[in-house]
């Protein structure tokens, strides 16, 4: 396959796989950057970020000369072959969220600016399925696209962002949903909120006994809707250390050709 | 492990670092660990210590320690006029303390983050495969936060492993020399007209206050942009672009107008085009710059910025023979 090289100073190299955001071009990053980590490249790289369209590489200047480096990387994107479909690990969890009210101020301008009752507007969100495709900016959070084309909302971010998101808020910016897994500033519209955490520096919960990090890119997530005693229940549960998450291992394939998805709930490892 | 120093003031923000953690960066944690990698490195050398031994970094207003234990210290980065029991000591000297002392530093007057290190390095939670604190994601170091008065410091008992004698002068004082911080152009350098980077690279730019470990903001002339068509992806500013991977050191110019330099530890992503990116031996001096400070921006090309890291990197492996 085809991919652009940019230099980022004298030890990161930007690898562009597309000018575009779309589940097909997310999905090719997600595909490369898993065959770029179990290639033979592998040991001259010391990590990597995807995002929608590109692979920054951080590789190692004490294993390979950056024209080294460039050209073992055309070599390895020679033997790339594009594939008419992508199959790929993909977990399927499901989190509560309590939306509109004082968890989720702005789902009322949100219903309004989509033509929708705030009722279809959660219907549209929580039944939805969010396909990660990035986890970015701050410690875990995860910037989801709609796998289902007819339950799409937009929103403008806002103008000027505030400068506090309560942990756990969702939020809607554009077309793609983003969960607030610190408190952190923010433009997204605030549709609702988590009475969970998806990072957690020390684990009290056993979710968290591997990694701080609840979800990866690849995942997708099911956001139900949940009532104010619900959302209560659920939070003091967490406190005490007895929450379980809802986490279903699975694989998921989608045509890159069509656009469309398929599969989804096959189990895999 | 053994208690050696307690916290009298703890400084304007003062955190257990190392060289920081690495493969994280994909789930939005950064890469964090000492702003100024070459002074942790140069101060820990002088006590033989392992190069990833935790340090303490202090910003721009030091702290002040009493001493537990016996041990030896060394200090590097910023001056921060550095005394013990009130008697001045130079930096990248190993000098022992005994019980009681009581070690001061002061306003950073030159550099911006000092590092103290002890033989054998603070102890500090290990989170992600690194000691390093990062304070928003309470990640790392003592409770993943900055140091507090009264918190007691732990570290390694790394027995007496003999002073190497002091570190030259002209390796405590490199980072300071930061009048040109070299770049390697991109990863968007199209956003940029050749005028543009004429500008980037003959105008003096200044350190603004509303810089920290995350990123330093810059304050200068505006580097002229190409009205590239934007698109509903990109969003509508004149430098936005498709959110991508942050490296430290990379230059975005955010909302088109404020040239951002990003920090250990920066957001793993942007939105803006980045003119360029500065070289890894230049983040070092880039950090040590307080607010206020001015310096010029020198183009270099990726072979020539890689030939200058890696003597750098010969210099700090030759930190042991000097």
């Amino acid at each position: 396959m085809r991919a652009e090289q940019r230099w980022c100073g004298d030890q990161h190299l930007l690898l562009v796989t597309s000018e575009s955001v779309s589940l097909p071009n997310v999905l090719r990053v997600v595909d490369l950057n898993r065959r770029l980590m179990e290639s033979e490249l592998s040991p001259l790289i010391v990590e990597t970020v995807p995002t929608w369209c590109s692979i920054l590489i951080h590789y190692d200047l004490d294993k390979a000369g950056p024209a080294q480096f460039s050209s073992a990387l055309v070599s390895f994107l020679d033997g790339v072959v594009e594939t008419d479909a992508v199959t790929l690990k993909s977990r399927l969890v499901t989190l509560p969220v309590l939306y509109g009210g004082a968890a989720g101020p702005d789902l009322e301008f949100v219903a309004r600016v989509n033509g929708l009752s705030t009722e279809e507007a959660v219907r549209r969100i929580s039944t939805g399925t969010h396909f990660v495709g990035m986890i970015s900016f701050i410690p875990g959070q995860a910037n989801c696209m709609w796998l289902e084309p007819e339950l799409v909302l937009s929103a403008a971010k806002y103008a000027t962002p505030r400068t506090h998101t309560p942990e756990g808020t969702v939020g809607l910016g554009g077309s793609s949903i983003a969960i607030y897994s610190v408190p952190s500033p923010g433009g997204f519209q605030m549709v609702g909120r988590m009475p969970v955490p998806t990072y957690c520096p020390y684990p009290a919960l056993p979710a968290f006994e591997e990694s701080p990090i609840l979800l990866r890119a690849g995942d997708r997530l099911r956001m139900r809707s949940v009532e104010r005693d619900e959302y209560d229940d659920i939070a003091q549960s967490v406190r005490e250390g007895r929450y379980r998450y809802d986490i279903e291992e699975s694989v998921m394939t989608v045509s890159l050709a069509e656009k469309a998805v398929g599969g989804g709930s096959s189990q895999g490892s | 492990m053994v208690e050696v120093l307690r916290v009298l003031k703890p400084g304007l923000s003062t955190t257990i670092q190392d060289l920081g953690r690495r493969g994280c960066l994909e789930l939005g944690i950064p890469t964090g660990g000492a702003a100024d990698a070459y002074s942790h490195l140069l101060a820990n050398a002088v006590l033989g210590n392992e190069p990833s031994a935790a340090t303490l970094e202090m910003m721009l207003l030091g702290a002040t320690f009493e001493v537990l234990r016996p041990t030896t210290i060394a200090v590097a980065g910023a001056d921060m006029l550095f005394h013990t029991n009130g008697q001045e000591v130079a930096m990248g000297h190993a000098a022992p303390v005994r019980e009681g002392d009581i070690i001061t530093f002061g306003k950073a007057h030159m550099g911006c983050f000092g590092y103290l290190a002890v033989v054998g390095g603070f102890e500090g939670t290990i989170a992600i495969g690194s000691r390093s604190t990062y304070v928003p994601g309470r990640l790392g170091g003592h409770f993943g936060r900055t140091l507090k008065q009264g918190d007691v410091l732990r570290a390694f008992d790394g027995g007496d492993r003999g002073s190497r004698g002091d570190a030259p002068r002209h390796l405590v004082a490199w980072p300071w020399q930061h009048d040109v911080i070299r770049f390697v152009r991109g990863p968007q350098a199209e956003y940029f007209t050749e005028a543009g980077y004429a500008t980037f690279t003959t105008q003096p730019y200044v350190v603004s206050p509303r810089s920290n470990r995350m990123a330093y903001r810059l304050e200068g002339p505006v580097p002229d942009i190409v009205p590239i068509p934007r698109t509903s992806d990109t969003g509508s500013g004149p430098t936005d672009i498709i959110e991508d991977g942050n490296a430290v050191g990379a230059i975005q110019l955010a909302g088109g107008t404020e040239p951002i330099c990003m920090g250990r530890d920066c957001p793993s992503t942007g939105a803006y085009a980045k003119i360029g990116c500065v070289i890894t031996p230049d983040v070092a001096r880039m950090f040590q710059m307080q607010p206020g400070d001015t310096f010029g921006f020198q183009e270099v090309g990726v072979s020539e910025a890689v030939e200058i890291s890696r003597e750098m990197s010969a210099v700090i492996q030759g930190f042991g023979s000097w």
